[in-house]
């Protein structure tokens, strides 16, 4: 399991970035958890959830101070519909074309042609940006896990941005 | 499952099964308009997810960012990153 050589270190690239600031404490993290994967793919119930601070026009957008909020979207909209706000990557991109930091019409497509069991009714979105990786794990992580346990999910996919 | 393009972030959280695409943050699930890579890398991401068996191992998907021999990887997370990816200015890779 080697990375290609040319992958980008983003650890010490954020410590020289915020080099005016005191070094950032990365959760590290000692082991896995791990869920065994019951069903086949292709009658699993899968959840899409992304970090790219992807909303609905109409839904209050994220701000970039420690939001560690969530929007709920739902599977039908329509990606002109989005908005995006984050700090901490180029969004010209996804401001063009969401799916390539929250993939919904993928996941329809591959519900469409059965290579995926049901997407679930509900996506959620948040803004990954968040310094504090406390308020990450007491206030945004539990209720994202909640809300996608509420759904009935056999698989969560998770896009980072 | 979780994509990543972060290697060192990723394997220092552990998440229980991940994907990495060397591609630029931002990117993760393809690039902007390129509807048959994002399908690709979505499929094989979701397919990847039910061949792992191993806690906090990582698949790396076989997708390139530039095979023009551009580099990204300079200017990536520098001051300045936020502006528009523009080819003609990338440095070569490494």
């Amino acid at each position: 399991m080697n990375p290609p050589e040319s992958y980008v270190r983003y650890i010490p690239r954020t410590r020289d970035l915020y080099s005016s600031h005191s070094p950032y404490q990365w959760v590290e993290n000692t082991d896995a958890p791990w869920t065994p994967l019951t069903k086949p793919l292709n009658q699993s119930r899968v959840a899409l959830a992304s970090s790219s601070g992807i909303y609905l026009k109409g839904q209050k957008p994220f701000h970039t101070k420690d939001d560690t909020s969530i929007r709920e979207i739902p599977k039908s909209s329509s990606t002109s519909d989005f908005g995006v706000n984050h700090f901490g990557y180029r969004m010209d991109g996804a401001e063009r074309d969401p799916n390539c930091v929250f993939p919904l019409e993928q996941m329809r497509k591959l519900e469409c042609e059965g290579f995926i069991g049901e997407l679930a009714d509900t996506a959620y979105t948040f803004m990954g940006g968040i310094y504090s990786t406390r308020r990450v794990r007491e206030e945004l992580a539990p209720q994202l896990v909640e809300r996608a346990l509420a759904n009935d999910i056999d698989l969560f996919y998770l896009v980072p941005a | 499952m979780t994509m990543s393009s972060a290697w060192d972030i990723t394997r220092n959280v552990k998440p229980p099964r991940a994907a990495f695409v060397n591609f630029p943050l931002g990117n993760q699930t393809g690039r902007p308009g390129n509807r048959e890579e994002q399908m690709a890398i979505v499929r094989d991401a979701l397919t990847a997810a039910y061949s792992m068996a191993e806690p906090g191992a990582v698949t790396i998907l076989p997708y390139e960012w530039d095979e023009a021999g551009y580099g990204w990887q300079g200017g990536e997370y520098r001051p300045g990153y936020l502006r528009p990816y523009v080819r003609t200015e990338a440095t070569p890779t490494v």
